[in-house]
């Protein structure tokens, strides 16, 4: 009966008066607001996810290092450890060395990092892609690096800063990586230790050792346990120690976002609430004809109920396809965005399903209150 | 039976109290009919709405069939209206965006009666107030007289033992009021149902069994009319 009565108020009627437009237009509010949280909220997740993953998949999880490097006895020993006090792990060497790289630009600083190649999807699960018909050793340029020199399969030249500005050299190309971070896929040129070694004259033992955990939930533990066991011979920075100002600036990023969304679905609703009520009001008479004819007060508080949570159920649902396909346009399609300003070169975009389920259990909620408010309002006033 | 007892209604107006109806008292067997008439502001509706429990009395008792009217619950009160009792208003309050058939069956609907059924129940009484064409057509789609029919078989599709009618020709021309007097009269006949009618035409009250005339919230006149 409920549905029955409902889809009779609801239904379109002969005259439409500037009540009804009023009402079209909150609807509309309601519909548009909720595509809006939802853009926002895929916005939200596909930036920090990008910049998650990138920081992530470029930087292990832990970091152990010293001034005057780490020499093999040590690599071996925390290595041990390491089998002993984890579910499984990924470690690589590394060793930096600084370049200039001649761009139509001018020279470019760019920071040449040696690691074990063997281990680079294990312990860097970069997006690696091998030059065609390559073989023996060479460097991977990041993606952006690669696009900027226009470099096409064979070398490119390099200046080695440390033995002079007019000492012009050239490495082989092994391919490409891409992070998804700009500044990374800009500056940043790997490959592998010997090679470094080889080519910019590098002491044997490695700066540090990056370690990569299987099951990175056990982070804490293992950070604490290296930090006991090695805390007075190494420095140990987790991953969060070192990216803590992008992930605060992600946090805060978050809190803005939230809070506007927030403010600005508070507002639908009082916009709803003003819908529900004129609603409500405009057919107050055959409410409360309904209750004469033996419709309990209960009774029409739950249609008064069902009314509303339809309307704004409609309203939020169609709002948050709307939503949707929006974001899936933006992952199909994309909008450009400047790569040297925003680190990324599209808005990046990702669906976290218990956002938008927790987005839309929290509106129809407050439509149900909404509901409910004006439904009291009505049913206290007793005139016909 | 419907007994009243010392019925009073005052209520607030401009800083003053103003007494609607005063120690009003009556009995009405079942099956009886009574008309009420008095001049406007005399109390009629305010009887009317006390009886159907649309409004609260300050003082006195109403029971209907030994129930007591005032002391119901929400709940008792919504199935004493599904059941028990029927309204016919004045001005037919039918629901604009429902069609005449649908406004029909509306009390069955409330009470829980199937779809199909209660559609059914409707026909037949769109049949006995002769606007059975009428059953498709939106409120507005029809005549003065038809939408009061319409209104009656309302009213009275659930049969309920105790019809009250406010002013249910009121807005009719004389031709169209007593046929729709006659119609409400008869069918209330084969209800067996009582009838509490307020109506500004006393020709009509004298041919119901009781006639009550008010005058400033009291009873003027008592009439038990033998036929």
């Amino acid at each position: 009966m409920m549905l029955f009565l409902a889809k009779r108020f609801l239904g379109q009627k002969n005259e439409r008066s500037v009540r009804s437009q009023i009402m079209l237009i909150s609807f509309l509010g309601l519909l548009f607001v909720s595509a809006f949280v939802i853009v926002a909220l895929a916005i939200l997740s596909g930036s920090q996810k990008v910049y998650r993953d990138a920081v992530l998949n470029f930087n292990a999880h832990i970091l152990i290092f010293h001034q005057d490097g780490l020499y093999e006895h040590e690599v071996k020993s925390i290595n041990a450890f390491l089998l002993e006090n984890t579910q499984g792990f990924h470690a690589s060497g590394y060793q930096y060395h600084e370049i200039l790289v001649p761009t139509k630009l001018g020279l470019k600083p760019v920071i040449v990092k040696g690691i074990e190649l063997a281990q680079k999807k294990e312990v860097y699960p970069l997006s690696w892609q091998e030059e065609k018909n390559f073989s023996g050793d060479g460097a991977y340029l990041g993606k952006e690096l690669y696009r900027s020199l226009q470099a096409r399969g064979e070398t490119f030249s390099y200046i080695n800063a440390k033995e002079g500005l007019s000492l012009k050299q050239s490495l082989r190309i092994a391919g490409q990586f891409e992070s998804g971070y700009f500044d990374f896929d800009e500056r940043f040129v790997l490959m592998d230790l010997a090679l470094l070694r080889k080519t910019f004259s590098k002491a044997q033992q490695v700066e540090g050792l990056e370690i990569r955990l299987n099951h990175v939930e056990e982070l804490d533990v293992v950070a604490e346990a290296l930090w006991q066991k090695f805390g007075d011979d190494f420095e140990i920075q987790t991953w969060k120690e070192l990216n803590h100002s992008l992930f605060e600036a992600l946090k805060l990023d978050r809190t803005v976002v939230f809070s506007v969304s927030l403010l600005v679905v508070m507002i639908a609703c009082l916009n709803f609430f003003g819908f529900l009520f004129l609603f409500f009001m405009e057919r107050r008479r055959e409410f409360l004809l309904l209750n004469r004819l033996g419709l309990s007060k209960q009774g029409l508080g739950r249609l008064l109920v069902f009314v509303g949570l339809s309307v704004g159920g409609a309203s939020v649902g169609l709002g948050s396809v709307l939503g949707l396909a929006f974001v899936f346009y933006l992952h199909k399609v994309g909008i450009a965005l400047d790569p040297t300003v925003y680190f990324v070169d599209r808005v990046p975009v990702f669906l976290e399903p218990i956002w938008i389920v927790a987005f839309v259990s929290g509106a129809l909620l407050l439509c149900w209150l909404t509901a409910q408010l004006a439904g009291m309002v009505l049913l206290k006033d007793k005139k016909a | 039976m419907l007994k009243v007892q010392n019925l009073s209604k005052k209520f607030a107006q401009h800083g003053a109290t103003v007494s609607a109806l005063s120690d009003v008292s009556f009995e009405l067997p079942a099956g009886a009919s009574l008309g009420v008439t008095g001049e406007s502001g005399a109390g009629k509706s305010t009887l009317l709405n006390l009886l159907g429990g649309l409004e609260k009395p300050s003082a006195g008792q109403i029971t209907f069939n030994d129930r007591d009217l005032l002391r119901m619950t929400d709940q008792e009160e919504a199935k004493f209206r599904q059941q028990d009792l029927g309204f016919i208003f004045q001005f037919h309050q039918l629901l604009e965006d429902f069609s005449v058939l649908e406004n029909v069956m509306m009390p069955l609907l409330i009470g829980g009666t199937p779809r199909q059924q209660a559609e059914e129940t409707a026909q037949i009484w769109l049949d006995k107030v002769g606007i059975a064409h009428t059953a498709k057509r939106f409120p507005k789609e029809v005549s003065g007289g038809e939408q009061q029919r319409a209104a009656i078989a309302r009213g009275l599709i659930h049969r309920p033992c105790l019809v009250l009618a406010d002013e249910p020709t009121g807005n009719l021309d004389e031709g169209n009021a007593d046929h729709v007097f006659e119609l409400l009269c008869d069918l209330n006949h084969d209800l067996g149902a009582t009838l509490v009618m307020v109506t500004h035409h006393a020709d009509f009250a004298k041919r119901l069994t009781h006639h009550m005339v008010l005058r400033d919230g009291q009873i003027k006149n008592w009439q038990t009319n033998l036929k």
